[in-house]
């Protein structure tokens, strides 16, 4: 009779960061599903971060807060199947799930979001957005806008265009360019083709607006950081803040980003593409 | 800030705040508010202006004579701007003495 569970070490990588996985085998599965694409061997340095997973999660929401929250040097992520933390300090980071609980994916997912979003932050090189991203020969488009706003729709009737994400965009800046890098994500969505895990070197940005008209106008420099910046928080820690501010300066400086007011219409997608073709203001 | 007295007030930015001036216009962002301003070619040097030691009628007075302004409607776009900046949360007053 065995007294332990069974457990594996895996390694995964995204954006440039390498992250050890101590998994119980029974969870392999999860990651064979939906991570293979950043499951990489166990050659190539030391991972930024460690991370253990146990399934012995019991719920209590009157004593955990849920969400996700950051105070040095703790990241916290709680939902009702899960409780992650990382000591960012250090290597070490734990995610308790409930066992059998099929929503542990999602827990799953949102938590290594968090950890790589976090990475890039902390180097003051990314950051993670409430956005959907489509690339094409290597080269990516970003929208942004809260729930409701249209992420989804927009990339749905791009033709041509692989959709990278639509919900969560990580950008990176890796010298004087700023990069796309997929995430990994609990499950491959239906229409979705998946996305490789490569940089994909960002060419605009699309704050969405629905309107009634098709419309697109080049924001000036202060205008889109003003914008980017005032989205919802990701990280609302304030020693963080600074360096995403930063971040999002040198980003606009070299990113063109645009209002997109749009209808749900195919048309849409011509009226963005004379828009890079041009470089000018449209509508 | 009505009162004259109130004109030699000293403003200045909040610890609370970072900005950036990019093609003539500065962004400010107030910490842990997820908020941003924007300000214009005249706003930015106001902004450059708020170090604690200015106070508001020598802010008034130099954007009167950069801006060829009449003092009177500098001092009043000075306040405006201030109140402003305040209500943000972008901006403490140093009293003067």
């Amino acid at each position: 009779m065995k007294f332990t569970i069974p457990r594996e070490i895996i390694f995964l990588e995204v954006a440039g960061y390498r992250l050890k996985v101590d998994v119980p085998k029974e969870l392999l599965c999860w990651f064979e599903d939906s991570y293979s694409g950043f499951l990489v061997g166990a050659k190539g340095g030391n991972p930024e971060v460690e991370l253990r997973i146990d399934l012995s999660f019991k719920v209590n929401l009157t004593q955990i807060p849920q969400g996700c929250s950051f105070k040095r040097p703790f990241l916290v992520m709680a939902d009702n199947c899960s409780l992650g933390s990382w000591h960012t300090d250090t290597r070490k980071a734990f995610l308790s799930l409930e066992s059998k609980n099929p929503e542990g994916k999602f827990s799953l997912a949102n938590f290594l979001r968090l950890i790589f979003s976090y990475l890039v932050i902390r180097e003051k090189r990314g950051a993670l957005l409430h956005a959907a991203a489509v690339a094409k020969d290597n080269r990516g488009l970003v929208f942004v806008g809260p729930s409701g706003a249209g992420k989804t729709t927009i990339v749905r009737l791009a033709k041509g265009y692989t959709v990278l994400d639509d919900e969560l965009v990580l950008l990176k800046r890796v010298r004087k360019d700023f990069f796309i890098f997929p995430l990994p994500a609990a499950g491959a969505k239906p229409n979705f083709t998946s996305a490789k895990n490569q940089p994909y070197l960002l060419q605009a940005i699309f704050f969405l607006v629905q309107d009634r008209s098709l419309s697109i106008k080049e924001l000036t420099k202060a205008q889109a950081l003003a914008k980017i910046y005032s989205l919802p928080a990701i990280a609302t820690e304030s020693s963080l803040q600074e360096g995403i501010f930063s971040f999002f300066t040198s980003l606009v400086e070299r990113v063109s980003c645009y209002d997109l007011h749009f209808l749900p219409v195919a048309g849409v997608w011509e009226c963005i593409a004379n828009t890079l073709r041009q470089g000018v203001k449209i509508g | 800030m009505d009162e004259e007295g109130d004109l030699y007030l000293r403003p200045q930015r909040s610890i609370n705040t970072a900005c950036r001036t990019i093609d003539q216009e500065t962004v400010i962002i107030v910490l842990n508010e997820q908020k941003a301003l924007i300000l214009n070619n005249t706003g930015s040097r106001v902004w450059g202006l708020l170090d604690g030691k200015r106070s508001i009628k020598e802010i008034a007075d130099t954007i009167a004579k950069e801006y060829l302004l009449k003092p009177k409607d500098a001092v009043a776009d000075v306040q405006e701007f201030l109140k402003s900046m305040f209500s943000e949360g972008a901006i403490v007053w140093e009293k003067d003495g």
